[in-house]
């Protein structure tokens, strides 16, 4: 599978240098974070609620600026792309939101909500080639069609999920950041969408960003992992090192919360 | 369904039957004139009026007018206040702050009087009632819709729309549009209630199209040739309950869709 207008690179490297977030001159959300991640990579991101994970995720995508601070994608700051650099960024960087109840339009069939990326950005040259694609991906995810045929308020929150994992992934991304994507689903599945991302990943070397407050999913997912306490990164390093041997007090701590 | 709405739609299918019925006088059905204010009898059901024409014939070609006039009044402002404030809640910015302004200040502006005025200096005629009431009664669903627009910005799909690089212009007309139709349809057959209600008002004082008689018509004509006087009681309570009970009917209606608006949107007010 590849769409039209693809580059093909391999040297893929997102990074935030220094990146501050301020919302309304008051709350800082994010402390001069720096980060990267390359194509192939799992990262994990782990802090506790309001520590500012989903603020580093919306501009690590480019949904929204931050204070200070840069992001580079393929060594080019985004707020100094050209229109042709940046469409390249907006569709191989995915976020998938972390609550998936208005992730999609609740007035729109799933299909058409699917498929609007493509069409967005004109990337599927007929009808038939489109509904090739969406078999393809929705066989691999766990789609059954006729879910297809509903719209977000008929479906389960788990084939809601997926259906929201499908829709990044149609677009081939290099760099998918995923918002805490199993926080709003029962165990069981939770479980299954875990395994459908880190198939997905292998198989089409994504980088891929897990945002959780989960440290034992983090152990399962991850290589490389971020501890965010308070808007900055208080530890990182590969997973089984920091876990093993954590430095920092509120590594700690995360540590024995989370096992007991 | 819920009981409200039952309740509406049963009355408002009767009012409409009434005014498709009034098609068929003269073919299908017929009714004979009389005497001068001749009280209610088995010949004429509710009496007839200063001319002797029956007042039941009266009040089924009345229903015509005040129910289109209702109606096309109340869409003309639902689709202007929507369209408003669709763009204003989501584009913000300069044109939310002048699209603000003129919502407020239609809002302040007693529409009533206004109305009077505008109707009385364009010629009374059907249409002319109808952009009336159409230009003056849009700020309240303009308003309503934009508080319900600028909710959905910050809403999840949207912001990855945005992340995508999707124009807003398709933004607000493909999602923002189809989001705000469910308070747009509530907030139109409330608007429909008002509209009769206006258009009542303004042809009782006279200003209605004299060759369209509504309701307010006969309420007008009750007034300037002597029913009262006469103790006619059946000329004027018939219209005037017929117009309560549409108005009533329409605002209970809306009041159920509103409701079940709330309903499906709870769980959204609660997220963002
Ligand atoms: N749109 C916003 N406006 C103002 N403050 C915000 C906004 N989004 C998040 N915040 C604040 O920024 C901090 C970090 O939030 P967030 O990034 O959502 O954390 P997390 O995803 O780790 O739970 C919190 O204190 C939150 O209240
Ligand atoms: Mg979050």
């Amino acid at each position: 599978m590849k769409l039209k207008n693809e580059p093909s690179r391999e040297d893929v490297e997102l990074t935030a240098i220094n990146v501050s977030k301020i919302y309304g001159n008051k709350t800082l959300a994010l402390d001069r974070v720096n980060f990267s991640i390359k194509k192939g990579e799992r990262v994990c991101i782990v802090g506790e609620s309001g520590s500012g994970k989903t603020t580093l995720a919306k501009i690590l995508c480019g949904m929204i600026p931050p204070t200070s601070g840069e992001i580079r994608f393929l060594n080019k700051r985004i707020d100094e792309m050209s229109e042709m650099e940046r469409r390249i960024f907006r569709i191989k960087v995915q976020y998938i939101p972390q609550l998936p109840d208005l992730a999609l339009d609740p007035t729109w069939y799933l299909y058409d909500s699917l498929v609007e990326p493509l069409r967005i950005h004109k990337l599927i040259a007929s009808k038939q080639e489109e509904r090739d694609l969406v078999r393809e991906i929705c066989e691999m995810i766990g789609i059954r069609m006729e879910v297809l045929m509903r719209k977000p308020g008929n479906v389960s929150g788990g084939e809601l999920q997926r259906v929201v994992i499908a829709r990044a992934i149609l677009l081939m991304p290099y760099i998918l950041i995923a918002d805490e994507p199993t926080s709003m689903l029962d165990p069981s599945l939770q479980a299954k969408i875990i395994k459908i991302l880190l198939d997905i990943q292998s198989k089409y070397n994504m980088g891929m960003i897990f945002i959780t407050h989960d440290l034992e999913l983090a152990k399962y997912v991850s290589n490389r992992i971020f501890i965010m306490f308070k808007g900055k990164f208080v530890e990182s390093g590969l997973t089984n090192e920091v876990l093993i041997n954590p430095h920092h007090s509120y590594t700690k701590s995360l540590i024995l919360n989370n096992t007991s | 369904m819920n009981k409200m709405e039952i309740i509406g739609i049963s009355i408002i299918s009767c009012i409409i039957f009434m005014a498709l019925l009034s098609f068929g006088i003269g073919s299908i059905i017929d009714f004979p004139k009389s005497k001068q204010y001749s009280p209610p009898s088995i010949q004429n059901p509710l009496g007839t009026d200063d001319l002797g024409d029956d007042i039941l014939e009266l009040l089924i070609i009345g229903s015509r007018t005040s129910l289109l006039v209702g109606f096309l009044g109340a869409l003309f402002s639902t689709i202007i206040g929507t369209i408003i404030g669709a763009l204003s809640g989501f584009f913000r910015g300069v044109l939310d702050d002048v699209l603000g302004v003129i919502i407020d200040v239609f809002l302040v502006i007693p529409a009533l009087p206004l109305m009077i005025v505008l109707a009385a200096y364009l010629s009374p005629s059907f249409w002319n009632i109808v952009i009336v009431i159409g230009l003056l009664w849009w700020p309240t669903t303009a308003r309503l819709v934009r508080a319900r627009a600028w909710q959905l910005k910050s809403a999840p799909f949207i912001e990855s729309l945005l992340a995508l690089g999707a124009s807003k212009t398709y933004i607000v007309f493909k999602h923002v549009l189809p989001n705000v139709l469910g308070i747009a349809s509530a907030r139109f057959i409330l608007s429909v209630s008002h509209a009769i209600l206006i258009e009542a008002g303004l042809s009782f004082i006279g200003l209605g199209d004299p060759t369209n008689p509504s309701w307010g018509t006969m309420l007008h004509f009750a007034m300037t040739r002597g029913a009262l006087l006469y103790g006619a009681w059946w000329t004027f309570i018939p219209p005037g309950l017929a117009i309560s009970i549409t108005s009533l009917a329409f605002i209970i209606l809306g009041m159920g869709l509103e409701q079940r608006q709330k309903l499906s949107t709870r769980s959204m007010e609660d997220i963002i």
